[in-house]
């Protein structure tokens, strides 16, 4: 097999890129109002500097301001690594987790300074929350800690020389280490995640120092579920409780079997790809912008399935070999390098750079054998169509991080925002030396969604495969991964309707309020529920709590990489290919706990502007 | 316009962008002059055009410096002749003062800015006020054309289908509530329920109240 290897830059244009920002910092450094210049046709203009760049796909889109237009000042591409999601320490919580709310303060002495200022959790006290639900059945086997707070960091590698800035992020309280980190969980064993939020009220501009920490797909109680109306306050913190057991365990469930192991649970519910994400109410977008995003990866070695070994059960690949990546695209203050954010932007806002685990077109070395790479679209609004440059296919095991039933082969992968596919690259076949790279052609040229078309493609990760030519790869791609759980009666219908009223968004002709529960599945049932849309925007709407599977798209059966567990699902604009959807049908489950969870878009900015609604599971 | 001139606000920022990267966040890179003086009215995107507006009293004030500036505020934009969703936000809005009693005008302001500037002028404006029964602490504003076109510009209240934009029946009826000094903002629909815009807006203060433990979970 030969290769087609793009190059991965061209010099002439980096040199033109940098000549023209430093005739902008002239300009700045002698008096003059750039705006002014501009009208006088005096430099080049941002449109010139856009057409420099080889990403016709990647221009920002900040909705409306006059005459302004944001460029990112131009990186380095491919000159750092890809930052390697460290696995979290497990620690012993001082003091130790409570049913209800801890009546002690934090007693962790840690002092944290990571650039901007030093902070403790020391003194901090446990917000007010409900009891834990099942907590005597699980109490936690693992404990982790972190600290949101401000971290100094540049997207840019260290060559383009911009300074640090403050964005917030989960710091392990233990060791130091920056999010993206990963919590590795296993099913059986129990965790809590404390989350101190020690966020100051100086914002830079966006954001807020109010957080509630959701694990996006976990089978969470409703007080750990990190819902937008459950945040609390800097100086506070709050205990998560994930049980890591199967849906269906206190119900349908009781326990169930594979190769010959007998679990808590139904076993087809096994789960393996989730994150963990701010949500607070209407600043969910500015929040995660910022970086309080991480992932968590759910291990089924209990069943021999997904075991993190690749001498065991599936064998996928596993340890470095299996690599999480959250994309998430930014814009850049083209003389600080500070991260920006269009606070007055309904539809939806675009970045012009690229980030991968918080560097702009990172590189990995990888070497000749398979790999397991999660990727995540970490939004705020961007759909991605992701390919290999050389054409190679991807292996797609999962969809939303719950394997498929069978691996598929697949040249390209749509995502929209928090949808998370696992897919597996085989390098063996490429020659040492080869340069790969994991590409975007989805065309979006504004905040409501994808046009549908793919164009020049362009490279966000560029893999670099090294020596030696023969590699001992005891990992498998297994024929057969794992069957979807079997369907029942439907205790219930319901519909959704997405709509816009003035501008606002709607779901059922209503605005959200966050004082009314618009549907009361009773516990243990499954209902069938109806999503509708109209066209002219994409909406990745996600349920909390259970997953979905989806019935039919626009009344036909879905496609081969849907027939899958979801959390979220693409509706309206582009959502399948060019077209639009305009109706969903899905079977949902309702099961083994009580409480709160919300249905909402997760375009963030359509979130933060009350694409909502919450319903609640009731005995 | 205040009298720092751009030449000065640059050698300030300069300064700033050496010392630190946090002071350097301080004053906005896309700032327009004058709107920079006192380095807080730096957004994320830009700066609040700090336009002359005139009051329903028919006071003359500047946006930024009069009327935002070191403020908490609730912001949404009407015009007179508008045949629903106007007066249904401005009865919302009302109810919503009514809620945070004489919390408005001292804790929290209220602004309607006319989409309509040209009819809505400040005596038009008066009668609406009256006709509504606000309270102190609402101003119904009015101003040039151009100016409260880059007001709503600003608050990203344009649809990006612009047949629809150009027709006033179907302007954006979002409304707006930030606290400009730490620059939190958030938008809901004007039809939001009164009780819950309360509650967006006891959220956003440092100081207020919170969701209760229904809202907790």
């Amino acid at each position: 097999m030969s290769f087609n290897i793009l190059k991965s830059r061209d010099t002439r244009r980096t040199e033109a890129e940098r000549r023209y920002v430093q005739e902008l910092r002239d300009i700045e450094k002698a008096g003059f109002n750039r705006r002014e210049l501009l009208r006088m046709g005096l430099v080049a203009g941002s449109a010139g500097l856009a057409a420099l760049y080889s990403t016709p796909n990647f221009r920002p889109y900040w909705a409306h301001a006059d005459g302004l237009t944001l460029i990112s000042p131009p990186n380095t591409p491919f000159a750092e690594p890809l930052y390697i999601p460290p696995a979290m320490t497990p620690v012993t919580l001082n003091p130790g987790p409570t049913k209800g709310p801890n009546p002690s303060p934090s007693a962790n002495t840690t002092v944290l300074d990571k650039g901007d200022g030093a902070y403790s959790p020391l003194g901090f006290t446990e917000a007010n929350r409900p009891q834990h639900q099942r907590w005597e059945e699980f109490l936690p086997a693992r404990q982790y800690e972190s600290i949101e707070m401000p971290v100094a960091h540049s997207f840019y590698p260290a060559v383009d020389g911009m300074p640090p800035y403050p964005i917030w992020t989960f710091v392990e309280a233990a060791t130091g280490r920056v999010a993206p980190f990963r919590i590795n969980a296993r099913y059986g064993e129990p965790v809590v995640h404390r989350v101190h939020n020690a966020l100051p009220m100086d914002n830079h501009g966006f954001g807020i120092n109010q957080t509630s920490t959701h694990l996006h797909n976990g089978h969470t109680a409703s007080e750990s579920d990190g819902g937008p109306t459950h945040f609390y306050d800097s100086g506070q913190f709050k205990d998560y409780h994930y049980p890591n057991v199967r849906a269906g365990f206190a119900s349908t469930h009781p326990t169930s079997t594979l190769n010959g192991r007998t679990v808590q649970g139904d076993v087809r519910e096994t789960m393996g790809f989730l994150w963990f994400h701010d949500h607070r109410f209407d600043f969910t977008s500015q929040n995660v912008y910022k970086g309080l995003a991480a992932f968590y990866t759910l291990f089924s070695d209990d069943i021999e399935l997904d075991c993190n070994d690749e001498t065991r059960g599936l064998r996928l690949p596993s340890g470095p070999y299996d690599i999480p990546m959250i994309f998430a695209d930014k814009v850049f203050d083209l003389n600080t390098g500070e991260m920006l954010f269009d606070r007055f932007n309904l539809d939806g806002i675009l970045g012009d750079k690229y980030t991968v685990n918080g560097k702009i077109q990172p590189f990995l070395e990888v070497k000749k054998r398979k790999y397991r790479f999660r990727l995540l679209d970490g939004g705020p609004s961007r759909v991605y169509e992701f390919f290999l440059s050389n054409g190679q296919p991807f292996v797609q095991i999962s969809n939303d991080g719950n394997l498929l039933p069978r691996p598929l082969t697949r040249t390209s992968i749509r995502m929209s925002v928090a949808e998370r596919v696992d897919v597996i690259v085989d390098f063996s076949k490429a020659k040492v030396g080869d340069r790969i790279y994991l590409q975007n052609r989805l065309e979006q040229t504004n905040g409501r969604g994808p046009t549908g078309k793919f164009i020049a493609p362009t490279n966000i990760v560029e893999f670099r495969v090294a020596g030696p030519d023969a590699v001992d790869d005891p990992s498998r791609i297994p024929d057969k991964l794992l069957d979807l759980p079997a369907r029942r009666a439907a205790a219930q219908t319901r519909e959704w309707s997405f709509g816009r009223s003035n501008g606002a968004w709607q779901i059922n002709g209503e605005f959200f309020d966050p004082n009314v529960i618009r549907a009361a599945p009773k516990q243990n049932t499954a209902e069938i529920w109806t999503f509708k849309s109209g066209g002219g925007w994409q909406h990745p709407v996600h349920i909390h709590f259970e997953e979905m599977q989806l019935l039919s798209r626009n009344g036909k059966a879905p496609p081969i990489d849907e027939i899958a567990r979801k959390d979220v699902v693409r509706m309206g604009q582009a959502a399948l290919g060019t077209q639009g959807v305009g109706e969903t049908k899905l079977f949902i489950q309702f099961r083994d706990f009580l409480g709160d969870y919300p249905l909402h878009c997760h375009n963030t900015v359509h979130e933060d502007h009350a694409m909502m609604l919450r319903w609640q599971i009731v005995p | 316009m205040k009298s720092l001139s751009r030449r000065a606000f640059l050698g300030s920022r300069g300064a700033a962008a050496g010392s630190t990267a946090v002071a350097a966040t301080v004053l906005g890179r896309w700032g327009r002059d004058g709107n920079n003086e006192a380095g807080s009215a730096v957004t994320a995107r830009g700066e609040f055009p700090n336009v002359w507006l005139r009051t329903h009293e028919n006071r003359k004030v500047r946006f930024y410096d009069d009327l935002l500036k070191g403020k908490s505020v609730l912001i949404s934009f009407i015009f007179t002749a508008c045949k629903d969703l106007c007066p249904m936000t401005t009865i919302n809005l009302k109810e919503v003062q009514d809620l945070m009693g004489d919390r408005v005008g001292r804790d929290l302001f209220f602004y309607s800015i006319s989409l309509d500037p040209e009819h809505d002028t400040p005596f038009v404006r008066a009668e609406y006020a009256s006709a509504f029964q606000v309270g102190p602490g609402w101003e119904f504003l009015t101003g040039k054309k151009d100016d409260v076109e880059s007001l709503r510009r600003a608050f990203g209240l344009v649809d990006p289908d612009p047949v629809i934009d150009a027709d006033p029946e179907q302007h954006i009826g979002m409304v707006w509530h930030g606290i400009e000094p730490l620059h939190r903002w958030a938008a809901s629909p004007a039809l939001t329920s009164p009780a819950a815009l309360v509650q967006y807006v006891s959220w956003l203060d440092p100081n207020g109240a919170r969701p209760s433990l229904d809202l907790r979970a």
